[in-house]
């Protein structure tokens, strides 16, 4: 079944790229550790997945890309072209000419409702060509204009209009430092509109992005493409087929519902985060070995540590004690916070993977009091290794992790909204006070709920 | 099974480690960007590189493209001496992520290593010793080089060494340290870093292999007629006697040694565990033609003053323990005759409670020599590490001056300014003064 991907604004055009590139590259790479048989099926269900077939051979990437200015679209459809290896469909895209001034209201109130129809139209051509459709993947940032103004307005439609299909909305987070001045307002509303319409976020921080590549890539001059790679990287070994079963040898045919049915038990709870092991240079590649004993271990902690990566995890945390109040009650200012967590997904790729013990993680201590760890935890498997990695671990979790930024965040929104500061733009578009309160009200509630885990 | 990590902390520490690997890879057969020869002929010596079977597991693991890459750790805290590793000849042997440098260095002092600057280091160097732990499946311990006089050698290394045994606590620590020299000094500060570090890592550290420049610096000039010699020789020396340490780690043998055994047989109480290391024979290439050692000139040649590596006479001592390791054309009726003569000699005195004194390992694999170095290659060679209460005279040497300067509190502010306190400086010397009349305790017998 397909995915269809709808890239949206500057942030999610280009990220949208690199996990095209990521997918392809990833089933186009030389394999050692699996047969040419299995191969060949894990090349057919990813390309059937992502891809669809056109007259010349080249794949042509299952996308629609939106954005209101024309700058980035255009380097995204040259860039694919350019490689040849695969492209964008030559007439899925929109673009206009202005932009969204970084306004959350002229997204979501102008640029909507004017190209609605347009845009609708374009994912219908999209949806036509896949024999079944499993749902949308829609790329954006909450920060910028486009992303994420119109990116609700999108959702919403698409709740309305394909109500069968499941949503995964692909958020970035900003930098904590800011990137745009009033990205705290575009984060409220959008997040507040997307958790009625959508049906899971994936959230990836730049923060946390940014120091997996200073530190396990050493990178030196950090640029967006860097960060999108690895943010490509993280998604794709997500993303990429796995057997459909413990002993399974047939790929997953639908890997959205799948995701949505191990990770999202409640409505309340829809926020999910993505770590990635190993993550590493291409120098130090060739000099490593890996066990999944020692990555399994690792991600554990840093699932109940809520680290993002591999390197400077706080060993000290550990899960409560059965008995005694879990540590997640106390206020969140506690240092030793153990991320509980409500389901977690293991994603093993790579050789032996059967022989994988993943005992730690069945551990009741990691959950939540109301789901029993047979229904909160699942692994998914495939033995075909992910691009240059012998043995590669995705954890997905939908957990306590996101409870801070997400209170930092309604923290600075709040205090720019009681002095009033720069509402008057969003007022000129149609988005009066009541909207920003219920946006607030929305998300002290989800802070709430996954405070009281 | 049975891996080994090193760890290899400060200048002296990263250097040592580099003429170990050095050696080791020549041994194995293993070339500068990791990957092994398979049976290819030496044209040099005329002998066979090893059989693809020999384990080298416990030292080198391989990657899935064909590298074998060290299991050892480099960390010094400025990056001078790394540095040298990155851009010398084995700079593709080695992972990238295991040589770790700081920034700014510990300055020659204790305080600076332990307390200031090195715990700014220590969650890396951890986390990076964890996922070379995970790698191995039967770790038997740790192997750490360090010198006793530097401020990262000795500060960061207590740090280190605390934090191992908190997280390791059952596998064996083995140290190499390099020991302040009687006449040669490369640090004023020396006795205040060595016997602080040496009062926090006693308890930690399971023996501690003693070895001092002066001691090699007159073997350099004296047996192999080295002019000057750099400290290139001096490595040398020393990975010769690591390499027959590790011997029966990494090859087969008649008899073999591991490290707990060395820990087991060497060490009769906890706090008496630093053995004297001596090699034999020690021949310039010159002179390797004219002469092929017999196994109990061997055996005689090691128990000499000259052959030690570190200064400290024997003979003004009782022989608590040996320890021989003899490697190459050996066979075990040579080395019980060798042994009877040696136990003969009036000049060896063993405390009347060990009497078997004894522990002896054979590797059937020879020595090489690093071409271009001092040694000459040669068909059997014998390492002695003797658990002997001679070294009391070192621990004596160094705290006699330790006293000296600490009754005038010279250079204290400098580790004062650190954080230390004067408490730690008296505890220290405390408690070497203890571990002398433990020494002397343990000499006199029942």
């Amino acid at each position: 079944m397909s995915i269809v991907t709808v890239q949206l604004g500057q942030c999610g055009n280009q990220i949208g790229f690199e996990v095209f590139d990521a997918l392809f590259s990833d089933s186009h790479c030389p394999q050692k550790f699996c047969s040419k048989r299995e191969n060949e099926a894990y090349q057919a269900s990813c390309k059937e997945r992502f891809f669809s077939e056109e007259e010349d051979g080249v794949p042509v990437a299952r996308a629609v890309l939106v954005d209101m200015e024309p700058k980035v679209i255009n380097q995204t459809l040259s860039k694919a072209a350019h490689s040849g290896r695969w492209k964008y469909g030559q007439h899925s895209h929109l673009c206009q000419k202005q932009g969204s001034g970084n306004n959350w209201a002229y997204g979501y109130s102008v640029h909507g409702p004017r190209h609605e129809e347009s845009i609708m139209n374009l994912i219908q051509k999209e949806v036509e060509k896949c024999d079944s459709l499993s749902g949308f993947f829609i790329v954006m940032s909450m920060a910028g204009g486009t992303g994420s103004g119109l990116g609700a307005f999108l959702t919403q439609n698409l709740q309305d209009q394909y109500s069968n299909s499941l949503k995964m909305n692909q958020i970035i987070w900003p930098y904590g430092t800011g990137e745009v001045i009033v990205q705290n307002y575009n984060s409220i509303l959008t997040l507040s509109h997307l958790y009625r319409s959508s049906d899971a976020l994936l959230v990836h921080e730049n923060d946390a992005v940014h120091k997996i590549c200073a530190k396990l890539m050493n990178i030196k001059q950090i640029s967006f493409r860097d960060i999108n790679q690895v943010l490509a990287h993280q998604l794709g070994s997500v993303f990429q087929p796995t057997y459909s079963g413990e002993g399974s040898f047939h790929y997953r045919r639908n890997p959205l519902v799948d995701l949505m049915e191990d990770l999202v038990p409640h409505p309340e709870f829809k926020m999910l985060g993505v770590r990635n092991i190993p993550q590493m240079s291409e120098n130090s590649l060739a000099y490593s070995t890996f066990t999944w004993a020692g990555l399994l271990k690792h991600l554990r902690q840093m699932l109940i540590s809520n680290a993002k990566m591999e390197e400077g995890i706080d060993w000290q945390v550990r899960p409560p004690l059965s008995g005694l109040p879990t540590l997640g009650k106390m206020p969140l200012s506690k240092e030793l916070h153990f991320n509980t967590s409500i389901a977690n997904l293991v994603i093993l790729r790579g050789k032996d993977v059967h022989s994988a013990d993943l005992g730690a993680f069945k551990d009741p201590a990691l959950y939540t009091s109301w789901l029993e760890p047979v229904t909160a935890f699942n692994v998914w498997k495939t033995q075909r290794a992910f691009s240059k990695y012998e043995k590669s671990a995705a954890l997905v979790s939908n957990s306590q992790s996101l409870v801070k930024p997400l209170d930092m965040i309604v923290g600075k929104a709040w205090n720019m909204f009681a002095s009033k500061a720069y509402l008057h733009q969003y007022t000129k578009f149609g988005i009066e006070e009541e909207d920003f309160l219920d946006g607030f009200a929305l998300l002290e509630q989800v802070i709430a709920s996954y405070s009281n885990l | 099974m049975r891996e080994c990590l090193s760890v290899h902390v400060g200048q002296a520490g990263v250097q040592i480690g580099a003429a170990c690997w050095e050696l080791y890879c020549l041994e194995h057969g293993i070339q500068p960007d990791g990957v092994r020869l398979h049976g290819r002929k030496d044209q040099a010596a005329g002998a066979e590189t090893d059989p693809p079977e020999a384990p080298l597991d416990s030292f080198f693991c391989e990657t899935s493209a064909g590298k074998h890459t060290p299991r050892a750790l480099f960390l010094d805290l400025e990056p001078t001496a790394v540095d040298g590793i990155r851009s010398g000849r084995y700079r593709s042997l080695f992972h990238p992520e295991q040589l770790v440098s700081g920034r700014e260095d510990a300055a020659n002092n204790y305080a600076r290593g332990r307390y200031s600057v090195g715990p700014e280091v220590i969650d890396l160097a951890l986390e990076k010793i964890r996922k070379l732990a995970e790698q191995c499946s039967g770790l038997q311990g740790f192997m750490i080089f360090r010198s006793f006089g530097g401020g990262t050698g000795s500060g960061f290394t207590s740090l280190l060494m605390e934090q191992l045994s908190t997280e390791y606590s059952r596998k064996t620590k083995l140290e190499l340290s390099v020991y302040p020299a009687p006449r040669i000094s490369s640090a004023v500060v020396e006795p205040y870093n060595s016997i602080l570090t040496t009062h926090s890592t006693l308890e930690h550290a399971d023996c501690t292999l003693l070895v001092d420049n002066e001691a090699i610096y007159d073997i350099c000039h004296h047996k192999l007629d080295v002019e000057r010699p750099s400290y290139a020789s001096i490595n040398g020396l020393i990975s010769q006697a690591v390499s027959s340490i590790t011997a029966s780690l990494r090859f087969e043998g008649a008899l073999n040694v591991d490290l707990i055994e060395f820990q087991t047989n060497l060490v009769p109480y906890p706090r008496i565990h630093f053995p004297l290391t001596s090699l034999a024979p020690i021949l310039s290439a010159d002179h390797a033609h004219h002469e092929q050692p017999s196994v109990s000139d061997l055996t005689a040649a090691c128990s000499q003053f000259s052959n030690q590596l570190v200064k400290c006479d024997p003979r003004l001592g009782t022989y608590l323990a040996c320890c021989l390791l003899y490697r190459g054309d050996v066979v075990p009726r040579d080395v019980n005759a060798a042994i009877e003569a040696m136990r003969t000699r009036s000049s060896v005195r063993f405390v009347d409670w060990c009497p078997t004194g004894f522990k002896v390992g054979i590797s059937s694999h020879p020595p090489r020599a690093v071409p271009g170095g001092d040694l000459a290659e040669v068909r059997r060679a014998v390492c002695m590490l003797s658990n002997s209460t001679a070294v009391v005279e070192a621990w004596a040497r160094l705290g006699h001056r330790f006293d000296l300067m600490y009754a005038k509190r010279a250079f204290l502010h400098w580790y004062i300014r650190e954080g230390m306190e004067e408490g730690e400086f008296t505890e220290a010397r405390e408690d070497l003064a203890v571990l002398e009349r433990d020494y002397e305790e343990v000499g006199q017998g029942s």
